[in-house]
């Protein structure tokens, strides 16, 4: 064959291939818009897709083993009553809504495998991205899927909207609670050199990293810190170093082994006044004993002397003991009830579950209440924690009050 | 000083706890040459048990520790019957019966979890009073001086136990050459069997006695696994007495490294320790000395 002929055959097999291609693509085109247009929503009002039939999912990365599965553990019944109650109301948007916890074990890679998993799952909004010992991983890895996290937490770093756009804080963060805890132990009980004693958690870590600059802010000695293990048989090593180097208070930051430092404080017969977080409120609680007078805990949800609750976190209260019984940390339902109430709001305000509509949504809350009119939250684009820092205060251990609420002590 | 004193004396009491699990260890690795991995979780069953009765039912301190004692026991008895017998009738090389009895640990684990439920760890009532007993400048709690005590007491009788009766004799020989032993009209399954019974009792003697002092932790089976496994090695395997010194050693050893180092690596002390005794002594402090051929 002769190469002109050869070059006409050439170009007559590429026109018919390319014929053939067209026509493949463009039946596919049609096969895929009719099937598409079946399951694709329309567009809500604010142009994103609209919600999808169904019930709308949220996940969450609890702890439900491990030293720290106690706080897992309550969590999840929790939230499962409080997503009851709220499809009791109609759910949101006329959506049912449900709820799916992944167990992360307390294991940061155990976390990630579950976080993808919510993200493979398309949850709609996470509302627990797991704890201090996790969030580290989880959250980088929901920001990257563009997945709305709102939840309690008080790492300082995630209130950055800007470097962390889809994760929203209803919590205090732990820099001004602990500038208000050296405050309170400086001022109201007269410590002058504080010791620090934890139990080398992240959780602990991050609250150390913080109260030591706000102690030496205020002119407050530390002495410290000291570890310990949250499964030691015994501290009194670490506590009578803190007492030798001339401790006249305690700041204890752990999550677990509390009951042991109790011990170990009656074991060498030192009794100094103690702040800790409310994590004490949870672990070791009923071996405070006569310690239970000098021990104080930053408290969020609380109520001054005399004071009773509102009605609706009375409501809210009542359904969620009516499962777990009254408890110390039943009053942390009206946060985890806020986490699914802001998403409410969102979702609710731009009928949608597109992840930015969402973002800009709750960014756009200025001073508004959910569960209880006490708490008002403000959020901004760069802003990501909406807690009122008017209602960061120190709360003493015992009495409870009604609930279990606790009751904010003198100058707290 | 009194620091240092106070920390001697306190890795003592802590040392002894080891030392109980050590000795579970010891007694069912010389009748059986199986480490029992699940010794420890058989101590964590013993705490929640003690636990359960005291706290929950509020049962008198005799009644619950007899109670414990025929609880673990019979754990134990299950175990061997159910997860080690059928791996010791096979070839001594065959090592089946660590991954049984890893896989019993966690059953057990899971099980105790499970029935435990959301509780966090609670406090267990202590036979004796809470005030600490001061000798000078040196304190230490009553709960912590029994746990010293109890492993003294254990150790005794266990070593009398293996030198003055013929069955702790036979226990021996068993451990040797079962072969050998059967030969002889010992029978080896009865030996096991026995020596898991003995190391379920001294499980729930450490749990009971442990109990007060770490609360009802589900979480402490592996911790206490772990500890006990370098407690027996730093002693020497095989010997009931190396566990006791061994256990010592590694308690007081970590509360020194507490005091003038660091606890947030407290784990890192024991290993540290382990390492350096095997150095100079590969079988332990009271291990069997090295053979050579001449």
């Amino acid at each position: 064959m002769d190469s002109g002929r050869a070059r006409w055959a050439l170009a007559s097999r590429r026109r018919g291939a390319a014929g053939r291609l067209a026509a493949a693509v463009s039946v596919l085109a049609l096969v895929g818009a009719a099937c598409g247009s079946s399951s694709t929503p329309a567009a809500s009002s604010s142009g994103h897709p609209a919600i999808p039939p169904g019930p709308i999912t949220f996940g969450a990365l609890l702890t439900l083993n491990g030293p720290f599965a106690p706080i897992g553990l309550a969590q999840q019944t929790n939230y499962q009553v409080m997503v009851s109650i709220l499809n009791q109301h109609g759910g949101i948007a006329g959506h049912q809504v449900k709820l799916e916890i992944v167990n992360d074990q307390g294991d940061p890679a155990t976390a990630v495998a579950g976080a993808q998993k919510l993200i493979n799952d398309h949850v709609a909004a996470v509302v627990y991205a797991g704890t201090a010992a996790t969030n580290q991983q989880t959250i980088p890895v929901f920001m990257k899927a563009k997945m709305p996290v709102v939840m309690l937490e008080p790492e300082d770093q995630w209130a950055d909207g800007l470097r962390y756009p889809y994760f929203f804080d209803n919590y205090p963060l732990n820099r001004p609670t602990m500038q208000f805890m050296a405050r309170f132990a400086k001022g109201q009980l007269h410590v002058s050199n504080i010791g620090i004693i934890s139990d080398g958690s992240s959780f602990a870590d991050g609250l150390q990293a913080d109260f030591g600059p706000a102690a030496s802010a205020i002119g407050l000695r530390t002495s410290g810190p000291v570890t310990y293990s949250p499964t030691a048989v015994d501290v009194t090593t670490q506590l009578r170093q803190l007492k030798a180097a001339g401790a006249d208070g305690l700041a204890l930051f752990a999550e677990g082994g509390l009951g042991q430092v109790y011990d170990g404080l009656r074991a060498i017969g030192w009794s100094p006044p103690i702040v800790t977080t409310a994590a004490a409120y949870i672990v070791g609680y009923s071996s405070l004993g006569s310690l239970a007078a000098t021990t104080y805990s930053n408290c969020s949800v609380a109520l001054q002397p005399g004071q009773e609750p509102d009605a609706p976190s009375t409501a809210l209260l009542q359904a969620v003991s009516a499962k777990t019984g009254v408890n110390p940390n039943l009053t942390a339902a009206i946060i985890y009830n806020d986490d699914l109430l802001i998403l409410k709001y969102a979702i609710e305000k731009t009928r949608t579950l597109d992840p930015d509509a969402i973002k800009s949504a709750i960014e756009g809350i200025k001073s508004m209440s959910f569960t209880s009119p006490q708490y008002r939250y403000t959020f901004s684009v760069t802003n990501h924690d909406g807690w009122p820092y008017s209602e960061i205060h120190m709360c003493k251990m015992a009495p409870l009050g009604k609930f279990d609420f606790p009751i904010i002590a003198p100058g707290g | 000083m009194s620091l240092a004193i106070n920390a001697v004396v306190a890795g003592l009491a802590i040392g002894s706890v080891y030392g109980l699990v050590a000795l579970g260890y010891t007694v069912v690795f010389n009748a059986t040459r199986v480490f029992n991995l699940a010794q420890g979780d058989l101590v964590m069953l013993g705490v929640l048990l003690s636990w359960y009765l005291l706290d929950v039912r509020h049962w008198p301190q005799v009644a619950a520790l007899a109670c414990v004692l025929v609880g673990v026991t019979a754990v134990s008895l299950a175990e061997e019957r159910l997860v080690v017998r059928p791996f010791l009738s096979r070839p001594r090389d065959n090592i089946g019966w660590f991954i049984a009895t890893l896989a019993f640990s966690l059953v057990v684990e899971t099980v105790v979890t499970d029935l435990y439920g959301e509780n966090p760890p609670q406090p267990v009532p202590s036979p004796l009073p809470s005030r600490a007993i001061h000798l000078g400048s040196v304190s230490i709690v009553p709960k912590l001086l029994l746990a010293f005590l109890a492993l003294v007491a254990v150790t005794a009788a266990v070593e009398a136990f293996y030198r003055r009766t013929w069955l702790g004799t036979a226990m021996r020989a068993t451990a040797e050459d079962r072969e050998v032993a059967a030969l002889r009209g010992i029978s080896p399954t009865r030996m096991s069997a026995l020596a898991f019974g003995i190391g379920g009792l001294v499980a729930a003697v450490a749990g009971y006695v442990v109990a007060p002092i770490v609360f009802s932790d589900v979480t402490i089976g592996l911790n206490y696994s772990l500890k006990g496994f370098i407690a027996l090695a730093i002693g020497g395997f095989g010997s009931i007495r190396g566990a006791l010194i061994g256990a010592w050693v590694l308690g007081v050893g970590e509360q020194l490294f507490d005091l003038y180092v660091s606890p947030r690596y407290e784990v890192v002390a024991g290993l540290a320790l382990l390492m350096a005794v095997l150095a100079v002594r590969p079988t332990g402090l009271f291990g069997p000395g090295r053979l050579r051929r001449v």
